[in-house]
């Protein structure tokens, strides 16, 4: 039997490109839980993390042919991850994802109760770009190639972010 | 990776109010991650659920997939096999007669009489309907392919079951989308060079190194240049030039791009320097939730007659991702993948066909597809190094875009086809464009059986085009397959795979074609060196046939090795030696022991043999099983450098003797995650990664210099 948990990430993706199934879950399986956490930060429902999570997997599944070997699995499975929460956004009533009034939101941080709950402070790209810089690690520039914008935007949207945050994280 | 700054107390230390912006991350990945530390996972995401999950939907027929290559299953062990072919070349046409005495079974000889003499006619000329390659007659044309590929994708769609994917399906493959379009670079990528017809190797005793190449005579990008004066490096956002002149090196200047211009490439050709690189634009949609992105590669020339001071020249942009170039004579051709956009409306011409330097391509030079649909160009543009600011011809392959493989004289542009109601075996597409002096012609189209490992599979020669293919089943089996979101299944392929031999004309009709080669198995490299072919095929024990090209009408096996692991990528290394890069496996086929170089003596094509094998233990890849151009091997100084992964990465240098084999010479570590690349300039050898160059003696592998860019 291969040894797949003790294999190399490349070992692994050039397994799961011929189709072994055991390889890419091996892939999946030492991610996955930042997958999720990224996910559920930056949806609203459990629901809708758990849906973009398993629908980023199928795809990756499905696309793993077009993993360019030399890259990352993981920021490529991140990439198709932020894509699906992005269609998610899209798909989403835009009513319901309108900005949110941050004087009304600061009016009762008091009820905030966790980070996740301030999150949503936060305009779904903002949402996104902390995500990625907390659960995944990345740095603006490379957040930046993921949603396609300027690193030096995602740098200032992050500030921006981050000081909506300031009160209920200080 | 440490999102926190270093001089964060400092800064603390300033404002005491107010907690800086790294403060407050760091406050927040703190109560993130206790926070999240008891977020419960959903069961359906558990790493053997999904596993579940996956295989299910690997067996259950209705599945979709879309994929380049077959895929196998895990079960069936690995094994490897080098089949030597000897695949006979054009120019001996007497032996025509010798067509009778094919044996039917392995070869179809229906076009071989009557076109080996036609010799170079006029394109349409007696060319059978179904290859001659027609360009669109308006937008409107193409228009129609798109919405039947969108229709194709949406019936696909309705088909798939119990996924999470609905209707909006083709929406999808905007996500999806991106990533075929890598995969099809990717099955390019693994390629490597061409070899003179003598089977010498392509290095001529240059004084310096260049970087290993597909084709001799066709030059290509890479991270990492050099002119035997200066080192012409791509770092990030940069492109930096540095002296190399005398011992301590030293940097001339930079070349810094907007950090939304992606370097992918650079060139170097005389006082030319050519950046390659992509961006993408936000155009505005309808409203704030349909605005599309798109992608533009860009080959930007400077002049470096003044190193120190480089000049811009202008540049051309052409719709899509870059995809690769090609540098011949005077001209530089650039070539990327576009993808239309399905849902585009008609009057939306911008969103499904390709732009040249911002302006529309013009519809007789889009080349239509050979079957009514498609959703993907591959775009190529050329210029004159002397006028780079201007276009000298642009043509748009239209499709599903695939693998480029660039001869001295022509474009292959192939593309797998998996359609069950056309054809019961994978099949693939090659569209023919000619090239000269900038200027591009469509000569023809054909599809044969079986998809290409990487552009080493298919070598042209003396006119003759020489394919090797992997044929698996698209019909009958439990195994489903989709290209293009057809439904084609793949059965137990571990059993249904072959290989075939195919030797097209300069018309790309068929002169001979070998079926059967090593069955059960995979093409993991193959290599054309004149009258003689060599691939490797993979299951369990890796075979090494031999090929005999010599008559290309009757195209014979010569010799077949069986020895344990694979090679990647296969490299004529003087007379009669092929070295093999790859990976050792043990018998079982289970467990990989490192990677692997061979040194094969075909000095008797019959009876190739192994004479040299050298295990790098501890060392699970290297990057020459993906990338070519990651390789430096030279005869002359008997030099074979790549770096590979284990502990780290490694940077190694090889020589090799008949007798003693292979011997390590050189070993470094590098840093961080950047392809290395090793070069040499007179007797000294440069290691780049990243933004370092060490410099080190050729004979002991001294340090000289090091500078950090």
């Amino acid at each position: 039997m291969y040894d797949y948990e003790h294999s190399s990430e490349l070992a692994l993706i050039r397994r799961a490109h011929k189709g072994d199934v055991k390889a890419f879950s091996e892939l999946y399986a030492r991610i996955y839980v930042e997958l999720y956490k990224f996910a559920l930060y930056t949806m609203k429902h459990p629901q809708d993390a758990e849906d973009a999570v398993s629908e980023a997997v199928i795809a990756a599944y499905e696309n793993i042919g077009s993993l360019k070997k030399e890259e990352s699995f993981r920021s490529w499975i991140f990439q198709i991850l932020s894509n699906q929460c992005r269609k998610k956004f899209r798909d989403a009533k835009p009513s319901e994802e309108l900005e949110p009034n941050i004087e009304a939101a600061e009016e009762d941080y008091a009820a905030v109760h966790d980070v996740r709950e301030a999150f949503f402070l936060l305009n779904e790209e903002e949402r996104m770009i902390v995500a990625f810089s907390v659960f995944g690690g990345y740095h603006s520039d490379e957040i930046g190639g993921m949603l396609e914008q300027k690193a030096a935007t995602v740098r200032s949207k992050k500030t921006r972010a981050l000081e909506k945050m300031r009160r209920v994280l200080e | 990776m440490s999102l926190v700054g270093a001089d964060n107390t400092q800064k603390g230390d300033q404002i005491e109010t107010q907690a800086t912006e790294e403060q407050l991350e760091e406050k927040l990945k703190e109560k993130m991650a206790a926070e999240s530390e008891d977020v419960e996972i959903p069961d359906s995401l558990k790493p053997e659920n999904i596993e579940k999950m996956l295989q299910e939907k690997s067996e259950n027929q209705s599945v979709q997939k879309r994929r380049w290559r077959p895929l196998y299953t895990a079960a069936a062990a690995a094994a490897c096999c080098v089949l030597i072919i000897g695949i006979a070349v054009v120019g001996n046409r007497s032996g025509q007669k010798q067509a009778d005495l094919m044996s039917k079974k392995d070869v179809k000889t229906d076009h071989a009489g009557e076109t080996a003499d036609t010799g170079k006619h006029t394109k349409d000329q007696a060319m059978p309907a179904d290859m001659r390659i027609a360009s669109a007659k308006d937008y409107d044309e193409i228009y129609q392919y798109i919405k039947a590929e969108k229709e194709s994708q949406e019936a696909a769609a309705r088909s798939y079951e119990g996924g999470q994917f609905d209707e909006k399906r083709s929406d999808d493959s905007a996500v999806s989308g991106e990533s075929s379009e890598k995969a099809v670079m990717d099955a390019a990528a693994g390629s490597a060079e061409s070899v003179k017809s003598d089977l010498n190797v392509a290095d001529t005793g240059s004084s310096y190194s260049d970087t290993n190449i597909r084709e001799e005579g066709v030059g290509e990008g890479d991270i990492v240049k050099t002119d035997g004066k200066h080192l012409f490096i791509l770092n990030g956002q940069k492109i930096q030039i540095v002296d190399i002149q005398s011992k301590e090196m030293k940097a001339l200047s930079t070349i810094r791009l907007d950090d939304d211009q992606y370097i992918s490439e650079l060139y170097v050709k005389d006082d030319r320097l050519i950046i390659v690189y992509t961006k993408s634009e936000y155009e505005e949609g309808d409203n704030e939730y349909n605005g599309i992105y798109k992608q533009y590669t860009s080959a930007l020339t400077y002049d470096i007659s003044n190193p120190e001071k480089p000049k811009d020249l202008g540049e051309i942009t052409q719709s899509g991702n870059f995809y690769t170039m090609r540098q011949v004579g005077d001209y530089v051709y650039l070539f990327s993948n576009f993808y239309a956009d399905v849902q585009a409306a008609r009057k939306d011409t911008g969103a499904y066909i390709p732009e040249i330097n911002g302006k529309i391509l013009d519809s007789g030079n889009i080349l239509l597809p050979p079957y009514a649909r498609g959703n993907q160009y591959t775009v190529v543009s050329s210029f004159s190094l002397k006028d780079p600011d201007k276009k000298t011809d642009s043509k748009a392959v239209f499709g599903s875009a695939g693998l480029i493989y660039v001869s001295n004289d022509n474009i292959y542009v192939c593309e797998a086809y998996y359609d069950s109601k056309d054809s019961d075996v994978t099949q693939t597409c090659i569209r023919k464009v000619a090239y000269k002096d900038g200027k591009l012609e469509a000569v023809g189209q054909t599809r044969i059986d079986g998809t290409l490992n990487d552009s080493f599979s298919i070598d042209e020669y003396k006119g003759n085009l020489r394919l090797v293919t992997t044929v698996s089943s698209t019909g009958g089996g439990a195994f489903p397959i989709v290209i293009m979101d057809d439904v084609a299944k793949i059965g137990d392929m571990a059993s249904k795979d072959s290989n075939t031999l195919y030797i097209l004309d300069e018309n790309l009709e068929e002169l001979s074609r070998l079926e059967g080669l090593a069955k059960d198995e995979q093409v993991y490299s193959a290599r054309f060196m004149g009258d003689t072919g060599y691939v490797v095929t993979y299951k369990q024990v890796d075979p090494l046939f031999s090929i005999d090209l010599s008559d290309p009408k009757k195209p014979e096996v010569l010799g077949e090795l069986k020895i344990p692991g694979f090679s990647d990528y296969l490299h004529p290394y003087g007379d009669h030696l092929l070295l093999g890069i790859g990976m050792d496996v043990d018998e079982t086929g289970t467990t990989t022991n490192g990677v692997k170089l061979s040194m094969f003596d075909s000095s008797d094509p019959e009876d190739v043999k192994e004479i040299q094998k050298y295990v790098m233990e501890d060392t699970y890849s290297t990057n020459v099983s993906y990338n070519y151009k990651a390789v430096l091997i030279s005869t002359d100084k008997n030099l074979i450098g790549f770096s590979a992964y284990g502990k780290g990465q490694y940077y190694y240098l090889f020589s090799y003797d008949e007798k003693k084999g292979f011997e390590c010479i050189f070993e470094r570590e590098l840093n961080g995650y950047s392809e290395g690349r090793g070069i040499y300039s007179g007797d000294t050898f440069y290691l780049i990664a990243g933004n370092t160059v060490e410099s080190y003696t050729m004979d002991k592998f001294e340090k000289i210099d090091d500078i950090v860019l």
